[in-house]
This record gives C-alpha cells, structure tokens and sequence, in this order.
C-alpha cells in the first residue's frame, strides 16, 4: 500500500505563534526512505515542525510560517492543492484519535475523500492497511463498530492504518506511543521497521532509546532549531553538541 | 489501486457551491441580526431629531400620542409601570428561583431532580398569551373576590405572572451555574466535615455567585421584554402607581397596544419606536452583563 | 473523644431540615403549573371536539372551531423554519468552522448572544419596519413568518454553534492530515455528530415560533378570516393570536373556547418540546466520544 518513498528537505524554516518564535530556523535533510528521529525537549518546536510537513500549519490561527519545506523536491508551500499534499505526507498525531465512525470508514476515509467509491477494492485496501499496521486480527469481527470504542493502543493503530490508507511517501509519527502501553509500541516499531525503503518516516519522541532502535539518522531541536544531526549510532556514542550531550545524560529537559 | 485517486469535477463543484451557500448564510445571518439594530434606530431617528424632547420623555407622565388638542411624548409612567412590575416580579421570583436552583443541583435526590426539571420545562414551554389568559380569567377574578379589589388587573397579577415566566429562566441557569462548580470544592468541604448544607452556603454558592447574578439578570432581561403577558394582566392606566394594586402599563404593553392605530411613518409610529429602542438598549446592557459574568465564572472555574 | 456533640448533631439536623424545607418550597413551585394546566383541561375540556378542530369559527368567533388558526400556526412556524434553520445553521458553521477568529467575530458572538435576549415586541417594531413597510410586503403571512425568523435565527445559530463546539478539535485535525477539505470535514465529520445539538435548537425554535404572539401582531395575522390563505401574500389566523383575540377583542366567547384554544396551542408546544427532551436523552445515549 506504500508507493515510493520521497525525501524531505526543510531550509531556514521559521515559524511565529503571534509575537512567539516556535522554529527559529529549521534546516534538516531527510532521504527517502529514511528513518529520521527527532528528540528533544518540550518546546523545542517538533511539533510545530511535523505541522508544517503536510501543512497542517496552514489551519492553526495565527501561526506565520517562512523558509521552505520541499517534499520530493517539491516546494510543499507552494502546491496549489493542500489536500494532495496531505495525502503524500501522513500524520499520526500524540493522542489516539479514532473518528467517530465505524473501523472500516476510518480506514476508508482518505480514498473517499480523494474521490474513492466504496466496494470490494476500497475493503481489500482497507484489510492491507489494517494488517499493515498489526490490527487486522483484533478488529476483522468488528469492522462496523465505532472506532472510538476501540482502545487507546487499538485507536493508535488505527490512525497508523489510516494514515497509510493513502499511499503517503512520508510518514510523520508525533510521539505516537506516549498512550500506548510498552508491549503495543514494540508492536508498532516492528511495523515501521519492516516499513523502511517503502516509505520515509519522521519520528518525534522523546524516548531516547525508541530513537535509538529504529533511527537511521537522528535529530536534536533546542528551542526552534535543529542543532544536531548525525548517523544514529555517532549520535548517541559520540554527540557533538554540548546540550545533546547534557540531554542524553539527562542532566535536563 | 496504484493511479492516484483525483475528485471528479463534480464533486469539487459541489464542494465550492456548499462553501458558497455557508459563506453567503453565514452574511445574510449577520446582515439580518444587524438590521434590527438599523431599523430599529433608523425608524425611531427622525422622532430623535424632530419632535423627541428628553425631558419630557423621561420625566414626564403625560403620554398622549394621539390626541388632538396636545400631543405629549412622556414615557415616565411606563418606565415606572415596567420597574415596578419587573421588580416585584423579581422580589418573588429571585428567592424562590436562587432557592429551587439550589435544591435541585445540590440537595435534591435524583427521583425529585428529574420529574422536578420536567416541571420546569412544562413551565418555561407555556406561552405567554397563555398566561395573559391566565392573569385575565383566572388571577384577576380571585383578586377581585378574595382581595376585594374594584379590578383585577394591575401590578401583582402582572408580577405575580411574570415571576412564574422568569423562574424556570432563573432556575435553570441558575442549576447551570451551580453544576460548574467543580465537584473536588464539594469534596474537599466534605472532607473537613462541613455539613450538606453548609458546603452548599458557605462553598458551593460562593463559587457560584456570578454564574447566579448572571441567572438573575437573565431573569430581569426576560422579564421586562415580556408583552403579552403583562399587555393582558396589568390594565391599561398610564399613571404612576401608588400601590401594587394599581393598573399600569410598561414600555412593552405600550407598543403592543398602539403600533395597530398608529399610522405608519408618521410621530406616533417613531415614537413607539423610541421606545422599542429604550428597551432594546436596557435588555442589550443586562445581557451584555450577564454574558460578561457567565464568562467569568467559565475562566475561573 | 470523637462522640457526636450536641453541636455536631445541631448542624446535620440543620443540613436535613433545610433540605426538606427547600425541597417543599420546589414542590410548591410545581403547584402554579399544575394549577393553570388543570385549569386550562377543566375548563377547555367541554370544547375540545374533533368538530372544534376542523372548523372555522363561527358568529362573530362566539362559536364554530379554531381551524384556520391552526393552518395559519403551521404556515408561520413552516415558512420561519425554511428561513432560519437554514440560515441559522449555515451562519454558525460559517461563524464557527470559516470564519478567522479577531476582534469582528467576537462582536459578532456578541451581537448573537445579546439578540437572542431581545423582546419580542422588538422583533415586531423590525418585522414591521423592514417587511411590512420597508420590502413592502404589507401585512402578510411572509412578512410574519420573516419577522419570526428574524427572532429565531440568534436561537439556531447559538445551538447550532454550541453543538459544533462540542465536537472535538482532535477530529477537525484527523480529518485535514488525511487530506480531506474544510469543506468535507464539515460535511463528514463536524455535521453528523452535531447534528442531535442543532435539531434541539430547531425544535425550540419550533415552540417559540408557534407560542410567540408579539411579532405577528402588526405582521400578518389577522384577528378573523372566514377562508383559508392562498398565497404567502394573504393574511392568516394564528393560535396564539386568536386565543388573545377571543380572550380581549371578543364578548360574548363561551367561557370554553378560550381554555381549549389555549389547550390546543399548549399542546403543539409541548410536542414540540416533548420532541426535544427524546432527541437529547437518544443523543446522550448514542454519543460516540
């Protein structure tokens, strides 16, 4: 269900929430198919980064965004359509959301939206992704339940599901397992594992070691900008930065 | 499934004419909600300007909009009719209505609750047409024989009506407002021993106090808007009342009455709407209050 | 040590006594509304026929039936609902879903909530101005169903602003990343789960539309008229009208008439507001969050 993995190339992003700087300047190269692991403290501006991936950014009030974001090579804030955008680059957001429809229709969702008719392809599509992110087997009696019904680990799966519904050549993962239980998460990191080369995944966290299994390449952001980025295992054995080093040791944030 | 998906033209049509549709209700609804301001200043205008004294107006009692002889614009008396109704109204309706809202959100079992929170809808759906009928043919008659009273129409029967009209208003916000206070106050009370009873006085109504002023000048605000009622119970006497016995007649009962025979365009028609505009500004400024305190109570709590 | 004191067994009894005196006190409070509608049934009850329904009123409105008042109620309740369920509805959505939050729209929040607290008799002085005189529709069953969903319309848009509030922000947002338009997550999502919220509002409006006398007064409804309408440009009767007419402009109404018409309309309303307390237990019921 994956297509082709783009890469993704932020230069000099900077982002106000009114008169506050969010992202003072953000550069960071991800390749295709890459995994890229972006940690650091609380208001460090990750989030505010993953929103302007896709766009997101354009439906927050009063957040002003410059510098560029290139998906593919493409300038993502200069495509006319938002919406295809969207459906090239996935969000899976920090807390579970299913939407209030059944299992099946969220799964759907972003097919029909995209002009989809319902039928046995959009169903067979449907099970890929649900077996793709390791729910098939919990939910395939209960495909016509509402999904908020579901569990919280059972609800992140899903938004996993459903953010792969649309074929996204980038995958962006806000902290997905902060609701989710330790055994569910090694579910989902085995998931995206297997997914690598298919597709590029952008995965914020803030467990260090989650960055440390999975990452091929690892980021640290330090209120608005990245300030490190190197191979994953130079990034934890020999960090360069002066507050990469103190955040590792966990001397704060 | 490997092409990817595009919407049909059709579908982005549609789209666009549904953004359409809710932009232009989204303007007609404000237009609309902004006319009456318009209108209603916009008719009363020419009266401001010409023939409108202030100080007859407001301090005078001679309001005599058709005669021949002398034509007087003095709404004194109508001022005073709707004060002195709307206050007695209120003198009944605040203390039975903060006291039942109590009842209801703090002490009240759940089988009294819910039968009593029906009543109070059956009580807030009666029309106010229903209840003139009431103050003319049920209230008024008894006034008459029980009090001994020449006429049954003046300011109790129209407070006593107007202060059954307010207090499901009065009671259910004022229930709202309670609610809002967060359970873990009532708790903590509880937990240091105090009573059912004194959380409720000296913890719960205290937090509660805006969302409770806020229930009464809603109250206040439906009340001295009312029309048919009080055009139905209170009588028809522009004077200033010198007992609650007396008849009078408020600012509402006053257009309700007139706007028929007053001819269209003409001084008699624009004054009504001065006064139309005097209860506008007087309802707006409670509301407007109300509103300010109910947000208050919601960024506290 | 820690025995009940005399002082301590004062203040629970206090807290039982006051308890059971306010609960009196709300019991009493019931009593007026039993009273009226017990009035209203012992002395509407002899009128009330299928006869009384179906015909139209008769000798100067001393006899006959409340017909043509009953069409007239639900002429001016329909046509005020095709204009202010729709205006209304689509006003909040654009208010709450389009529209940048700033300074104009919280005036316009403003405007909305203080309108929806303005008398009725100040809808009437517009319908009046603006319909009958000013759109020249003279005194007409639109210019009266206009002059109600003018009153209206600040009802739907708050209930319908409300019930789109509730509906978590967390699902705008699912519905935007999966590429889905503001336009299809309104329809989709925020629409559907909002939906029981805005019929309530529909349905209050409903009931004040129907009960309210004050804004057709001077707009369309006339006190007496043998036929029915024709058009949106004719005169109708109205319930709540008629029950003030035959109450105040008429001598010689036998005692019943009055109390049934009052009945009558009573009744609508209620349904109405039976209507809404289903909707709202099934929507507490069914809510999917």
């Amino acid at each position: 269900m994956v297509k082709t993995a783009a890469s993704v190339a932020v230069k000099g992003l900077r982002a106000w929430y009114g008169g506050v700087e969010a992202l003072r300047g953000v550069d960071l190269e991800v390749g295709a198919g890459e995994i890229v692991a972006i940690i650091g403290p609380a208001q460090a501006g990750k989030s505010t980064l993953m929103s302007c991936l896709s766009r997101l950014s354009d439906e927050v009030v009063g957040l002003r965004v410059e510098g560029s974001v290139a998906v593919g090579g493409e300038d993502v804030f200069a495509m006319r359509d938002v919406a295809a955008l969207r459906r090239r680059v996935g969000l899976v957001a920090p807390l579970p959301v299913g939407l209030p429809m059944s299992v099946i229709d969220n799964v759907t969702y972003a097919p029909r939206m995209a002009g989809a008719r319902k039928g046995p392809e959009l169903r067979e599509r449907a099970e890929k992704c649900l077996r793709a992110a390791a729910l098939w087997d919990e939910v395939k009696d209960r495909l016509d339940q509402t999904a908020t019904r579901l569990s919280g680990g059972q609800q992140q799966r899903l938004a996993i599901a459903r953010a792969l519904s649309h074929e996204p050549e980038v995958l962006c993962l806000d902290e997905f397992s902060i609701a989710i239980d330790p055994v569910t998460t090694a579910r989902i990191e085995e998931l995206l594992k297997a997914m690598r080369s298919q597709v590029t995944i952008v995965l914020v966290t803030n467990l260090i070691h989650q960055a440390r299994r999975l990452a091929d390449h690892t980021a640290m952001m330090w209120e608005g900008r990245v300030i490190e980025v190197q191979p994953t295992a130079a990034f934890f054995d020999s960090p360069q930065h002066e507050l990469t080093r103190g955040y590792l040791e966990g001397r704060f944030g | 499934m490997s092409a990817r998906l595009h919407r049909s033209r059709w579908s982005r049509g549609v789209e666009r004419l549904f953004e359409l549709g809710i932009r232009l209700g989204g303007f007609a609804a404000v237009v609309l909600l902004s006319g009456i301001m318009l209108f209603v200043v916009g008719e009363a205008w020419p009266f401001l300007l010409g023939r409108f004294d202030a100080i007859e107006f407001f301090t005078s009692t001679e309001w005599f909009p058709d005669s021949v002889v002398k034509v007087r614009y003095g709404a004194l008396a109508l001022f005073v009719g709707t004060l002195s109704v709307t206050a007695l109204a209120m003198v009944a309706a605040v203390p039975v209505g903060l006291l039942g809202a109590i009842y209801l959100a703090e002490l009240a079992p759940p089988r009294v609750r819910e039968p009593g929170k029906i009543i109070i809808e059956l009580l807030a759906a009666i029309p106010s047409v229903v209840w003139g009928f009431i103050a003319l043919t049920v209230v008024s008659p008894l006034m008459v024989s029980v009090l001994d009273l020449p006429v049954g129409l003046n300011v109790a029967n129209g407070a006593l009506v107007l202060a059954l009209m307010s207090l499901p208003v009065i009671i259910s916000l004022g229930e709202d407002a309670l609610r809002a206070v967060p359970d873990s106050y009532r708790e903590a009370a509880e937990a240091l021993g105090a009573t059912r009873w004194e959380t409720t006085t000296r913890v719960v109504v205290p937090a509660a106090r805006n969302g409770l002023l806020a229930a009464v000048l809603l109250g206040v605000s439906r009340v001295v808007g009312e029309t048919m009622a009080v055009l139905m119970a209170t009588g028809h006497s522009v004077r200033i009342p010198h007992s609650i016995f007396d008849p009078v007649r408020t600012l509402t009962a006053t257009i309700a009455a007139e706007l028929g025979e007053a001819p269209k365009g003409g001084e008699h028609y624009r004054a009504l709407f001065t006064i139309g505009l005097c209860l506008f500004v007087i309802t707006f400024v409670i509301n407007w209050l109300a509103d300010r305190l109910i947000r208050r109570a919601a960024h506290r709590v | 040590m820690f025995e009940a004191t005399e002082k301590t067994r004062g203040r629970v009894g206090r807290s039982h006594v006051m308890s059971l005196a306010l609960g009196l006190l709300t019991v009493l409070l019931a009593a007026p509304t039993l009273i009226v509608l017990a009035v209203l049934v012992y002395r509407g009850a002899p009128a009330l026929s299928l006869d009384f329904l179906l015909s139209p009123p008769r000798a100067g409105m001393t006899a006959g039936g409340i017909f043509p008042a009953i069409v007239g109620t639900f002429y001016l309740v329909g046509l005020s609902l095709l204009v202010s369920v729709p205006l209304g509805v689509m006003g909040a959505v654009y208010l709450t879903e389009y529209a940048r939050p700033g300074r104009l729209l919280d005036f316009v929040h403003l405007a909305i909530v203080n309108l929806a607290g303005v008398p009725s008799i100040v809808h009437a002085l517009f319908g009046v101005g603006a319909f009958v005189v000013f759109m020249r529709l003279g005194t007409s069953i639109l210019a009266a169903s206009l002059t109600l969903a003018v009153m209206n319309l600040p009802i739907v848009i708050a209930a319908t602003r409300e019930s789109l509030l509730a509906v978590p922000y967390s699902f705008r947002q699912a519905s935007w990343a999966l590429g889905a338009s503001r336009a299809q997550t309104v329809w989709h999502i925020v629409l559907p789960n909002a939906l029981p919220g805005i019929l309530t509002g529909v349905v209050f409006a409903v009931s004040r539309a129907a009960g309210e006398t004050a804004p057709i007064l001077f707009t369309g409804v006339a006190f007496y008229l043998p036929s029915l309408p024709n058009n949106v440009f004719d005169q109708c009767m109205a319930l709540s009208m008629h029950l003030f007419t035959i109450t105040t402009q008429v001598v010689g109404v036998p005692e019943s008439y009055p109390a049934a018409t009052a009945l009558v309309l009573i009744a609508l309303v209620l349904s109405a507001n039976a209507v809404s307390v289903v909707l709202r237990s099934r929507h507490r019921k069914n809510r999917r969050w």
